[in-house]
């Protein structure tokens, strides 16, 4: 388990390795005052985190203010940083706590409500089928309304696994959590999108389950 | 990944069953084959959101937000910077004050040590205490009666009168 956890990632076909060793570096820097190595870790995982962050909360804009939080927070605790740790699993840690704090705070079911409605007023003529859906991006409008019905730990480890094509230790290192939760979070959220998905938009669904 | 590997995978998939790379694999062709796309939902149609396309990173933006992090970042310096001589000015400030307090009380709470500072206090205060002495005596003869009268210098409304029988006169 100790093992899983301080993992050090090294998937050589993606160089992820260099990756991840080029953050240490910077990382380094960073800690001894080098404002600029810090600049650097910014602009090469704000994207990332955003896009996570960002499905989380199905908020752009309050995605940006968690990504600044998070690298403000990142800086401030630098020193406790472990470069045995991805720098952008311990980063996706703090940006997704800080999301899931954020998504308990706030009351989102009417906004999801309404949001349902107007996706609903728009989805109208042939339905497209899943072969379709990719291609014209429906299906990134119908995973930002679908996640909506999941927790916040549901909803973040679908969104990172599923969604940002991390594997599970990964994600299970980003919640805090083992391997096991993640699993067991993936596949009740697989059941609750199935329901909604079949509840709300049966038009998307393969022929054979329509009924 | 070719579409026959693919659909053999989907089981394994959904199971979390792959490693690393074939897992990767896997997500590209659901991303990028339609035909195998409708077998993935066929199977659970909840593999559809797995197909979201990646959103475009937008550059615009994530130089604004390393400027605003930067920027709050050296503001933090800037403010540890102010504050760290202001609380060493305060502190020392504190000590000061806090041994000349103690010595002040120190030398006032002495007995002796000959504080001429404090017998001199402790002097006025003993000279201050015993009443004025009479002003007026009126020795009213033949009615066997002596009258006192008694006032302050600082206050010249009151005064105390005594009738004496001069037989009980101590």
């Amino acid at each position: 388990m100790l093992q899983d956890k301080l993992r050090v990632f090294s998937g050589g076909a993606s160089g992820r390795t260099e990756v991840t060793m080029d953050d240490r570096e910077a990382v380094r820097a960073a800690r001894s005052g080098d404002e600029e190595a810090f600049a650097h870790l910014v602009r090469r995982h704000s994207g990332g985190l955003h896009r996570a962050v960002a499905r989380i909360l199905r908020d752009d804009t309050e995605a940006w203010d968690v990504v600044q939080m998070a690298f403000v927070r990142a800086w401030q605790r630098l020193d406790r940083y472990d470069e045995r740790w991805s720098f952008a699993t311990w980063l996706y840690r703090i940006g997704t706590n800080l999301a899931i704090d954020l998504l308990r705070s706030r009351a989102s079911r009417e906004r999801a409500h309404k949001a349902g409605t107007e996706h609903r007023l728009r989805v109208v003529g042939e339905p497209p089928g899943a072969s379709d859906l990719a291609d014209h991006r429906e299906v990134d409008r119908l995973l930002d309304r679908l996640v909506g019905a999941l927790t916040p730990q549901q909803r973040s480890a679908f969104v990172l696994r599923e969604v940002e094509g991390m594997d599970t230790a990964e994600v299970a290192e980003v919640l805090g959590c083992s391997a096991t939760t993640v699993r067991n979070h993936i596949f009740q959220a697989r059941k609750v999108l199935r329901r909604e998905l079949a509840r709300e938009y049966p038009e998307y669904l393969p022929k054979s389950h329509r009924g | 990944m070719n579409c026959e590997t693919f659909e053999g995978l989907i089981e394994a998939y959904l199971a979390d069953d792959l490693d690393d790379l074939r897992r990767r694999g896997f997500r590209e062709h659901l991303g990028s084959c339609g035909t195998c796309r409708d077998k993935a939902v066929e199977a659970d149609c909840s593999l559809i959101l797995s197909a979201a396309p990646p959103r475009q990173d937008d550059a615009q933006k994530i130089e604004a937000v390393t400027q605003a992090v930067m920027g709050q970042i050296r503001q933090q310096r800037i403010e540890r910077r102010l504050h760290r001589p202001r609380r060493r000015w305060l502190a020392a400030a504190a000590m000061v004050v806090v041994t000349l307090m103690g010595v002040t009380g120190w030398r006032l709470l002495s007995p002796d040590d000959g504080d001429d500072t404090t017998l001199a206090v402790v002097e006025a205060k003993a000279v201050e205490r015993p009443a004025p002495p009479p002003r007026l005596e009126v020795d009213m003869a033949g009615e066997g009666v002596r009258v006192y009268q008694y006032a302050d210098d600082d206050d010249g409304d009151t005064a105390v009168y005594f009738i004496v029988n001069p037989a009980m006169e101590l």
